[in-house]
């Protein structure tokens, strides 16, 4: 993948975001505007020098590559959807829970087998963890679905 | 006087067996986040920000201390055993540090980073002690146009000076604007940017934004393999009995003062620090080609530099609310969320907080050194801790640690957005700091602006008067220049 195609790519996203930005700046009243009209308009046209000189680069026959291998991709959308499932489980299933299944779950899609390690690893981290935000810092956290069951 | 009489007033504070605990493991942890190649001060303060919001905010400010001080020497142990800087700061270690760890001098290479570390820590830690107050009433007479000036001045300099391109410098700054900008203007009271979403009313959180873009792009990083790095055997060889430490003496001296000066100016870091300082001392080495070939001043200077760094960064960020750096931002955040707004007020209103802070860094230093010279076995076995799992590891912290400060979701998938943008930026080398020195900035710039101009009914020429506003005018322009300079130099 080039990395002065991205680039562009990238500018021009971070150019539709300032540009949204600007048209809701422009409707705020009075001084409220000022800094939010300056900074979008500032923001935006970084994003036309950024493309513009990505730009030159490509023409300029630049081949530079994004350093990023394939399977990295797939590690990464993998990474994305577990933080999204673990977000999602904390609300349903509670934060030790959630944690409890996360932890393992990752590590040994990742290819982690060291399994007596990730026992206690996780063991130990959700008790240090519970000690902390349970019983020091008595944070209100979700209900937790396994306490539950064995009438925690 | 007074200072010496607030410094005082700060002891019995400071020797609360909470805030002497929090020292404890505020070190303990960030010689560890030091040591863990990918992890940085700033990942590991941004972790522990959410941590802390229950806590009093001097035992806070202590465990940051320690992660701060103990991050930068526990960069230096996989630098000396495995080739690997632990943090940007442990470049230059690299260079003497491994070479003597190849000889069989590990053990001596990690006591003389331990000692050049600790000394250096403590140099700068007293200098904050005494500079920062008196550098506080000078800045009590700032205008706002001045304050105006000198946070347009904190954020150019930072955008040019961090971003290979300029562009994306100025890109980041702007993007950090806009999201300070969320909420409600507090002045005219108008909605900006909240897109009729009520949790943005009351604007984004700092700690949301600093816990997304620095602690879950490390995360991701470790998850990937990025970091990965292979230990094999570690052995520490030789004790340090029978070095002659007083050789160190001047190396020390000279690379704090470097260190100090580093610390002050924007936008540079303990990384420069370490490699002027190592460069600066071979200058002066009657040995010079020994450099580079496990010479004890070449790992003493950088070592001691990159810890003299730390506390200096923090005197402009105390007295004046301009973060230099990253970390100094990520530490204002930390202060801002204990309510204690920086600034030449913070001395006045809350002397006993800052003065207990700016001593928990000089103690923090000694205390580095004892757990340090202790602990050096266990954190060389640091070094040994599965990617795969510390991964996971962070990224429960930081959810469970941001969902605590409001008991919000919302903010949970915000930080987790603010991750991934940053992951982003990291990839297209567009630097993060500027974005979240613009947070911070931001509003001071806004304030001050507007205060500036209802005083003088919006006669624009008063931001142009005054010595200090034309030198942070001069000053203002030479960082816009810098990149075109530099450029013709070359």
């Amino acid at each position: 993948m080039k990395q002065h195609s991205v680039e562009i790519l990238a500018a021009a996203g971070f150019g539709i975001l300032f540009a949204i930005l600007l048209s809701e700046a422009i409707t705020y009243p009075g001084r409220s505007a000022y800094m939010p009209t300056a900074t979008t308009i500032v923001g935006l046209v970084m994003c036309g020098l950024w493309a513009l000189r990505s730009a030159r680069l490509l023409f300029a026959g630049n081949t530079d590559h994004l350093n990023v291998r394939g399977a990295e991709v797939g590690h990464f959308v993998l990474i994305v959807g577990a933080g999204a499932l673990y977000t999602a489980l904390f609300s349903w299933i509670g934060f030790f829970s959630a944690t409890i299944i996360m932890i393992p779950g990752v590590a040994v899609t990742l290819g982690f087998r060291d399994w007596k390690t990730l026992f206690i690893s996780v063991l130990g981290f959700v008790a240090v963890l519970y000690l902390v935000f349970r019983l020091l810092l008595s944070v209100p956290l979700p209900d937790e679905a396994i306490l539950k069951l064995i009438g925690g | 006087m007074e200072i010496l009489l607030n410094i005082a007033g700060a002891v019995p504070a400071i020797l609360d067996p909470y805030v002497i605990l929090a020292m404890i493991v505020g070190t303990a942890v960030g010689i560890a986040v030091g040591a863990l190649p990918g992890l940085s001060a700033t990942m590991g303060i941004a972790v522990l920000i959410p941590l802390t919001f229950t806590m009093p905010p001097l035992v806070a400010l202590a465990m940051i201390a320690g992660i701060y001080n103990g991050s930068m020497y526990g960069g230096s142990i996989p630098a000396i055993l495995l080739r690997i800087p632990g943090t940007p700061a442990g470049i230059a270690t690299v260079f003497d540090g491994h070479e003597m760890a190849k000889q069989g001098k590990a053990r001596l290479a990690l006591d003389i980073s331990l000692a050049s570390s600790s000394i250096g820590s403590a140099v700068s830690a007293v200098a904050l002690l005494l500079v920062a107050p008196l550098l506080a009433l000078v800045a009590l007479q700032f205008s706002p146009a001045n304050y105006f000036w000198l946070a347009v001045f904190g954020l150019t300099a930072v955008s040019v000076l961090l971003a290979g391109t300029p562009a994306k410098g100025y890109l980041s700054a702007a993007l950090g604007l806009c999201i300070g900008m969320v909420g409600i203007d507090g002045i005219s009271g108008n909605e900006r940017f909240t897109f009729g979403t009520l949790e943005f009313l009351s604007g984004i959180h700092i700690i949301v934004l600093l816990t997304g873009l620095y602690a879950i792009p490390p995360a991701i990083d470790l998850l990937m393999g990025r970091n990965a790095i292979e230990t094999g055997k570690l052995d520490l060889g030789e004790s340090s009995k029978g070095f002659k430490w007083s050789s160190l003496v001047p190396t020390w001296i000279r690379a704090s003062g470097i260190g100090m000066v580093v610390g002050l100016i924007p936008a540079l870091g303990g990384n420069i620090a370490a490699l002027m300082a190592w460069n600066e001392e071979r200058r002066y080495s009657k040995n010079k080609d020994n450099w580079g070939k496990g010479e004890p001043a070449g790992l003493a200077a950088p070592e001691c530099a990159n810890n003299a760094d730390t506390a200096a960064t923090l005197i402009p960020a105390l007295t004046l609310g301009i973060p230099g750096n990253a970390v100094a931002a990520v530490i204002l955040g930390a202060l801002l969320v204990h309510g204690l707004r920086p600034g030449p007020e913070l001395f006045r209103d809350n002397a006993t907080t800052v003065y207990g802070f700016m001593l928990s860094m000089l103690i923090t230093a000694g205390m580095m050194f004892i757990i340090g010279k202790f602990g050096a076995r266990a954190y060389v076995n640091v070094l040994r801790m599965p990617a795969k799992l510390l991964g996971p590891m962070i990224l429960a912290l930081t959810v469970v640690g941001v969902y605590a400060i409001h008991n919000s979701m919302f903010e949970v998938i915000l930080m987790l957005i603010f991750g991934l943008l940053g992951f982003v930026m990291e990839r297209l080398s567009i630097p993060t700091a500027p974005a979240v020195l613009a947070v911070i900035l931001g509003p001071i710039a806004e304030e001050n602006l507007r205060r500036a101009l209802l005083i003088s009914r919006d006669d624009v020429s008063i931001l142009f008067k005054g010595p200090i506003s034309l030198v942070l005018i001069g000053l203002v322009v030479i960082a816009i220049a810098t990149p075109w300079l530099t450029k013709r130099k070359r």
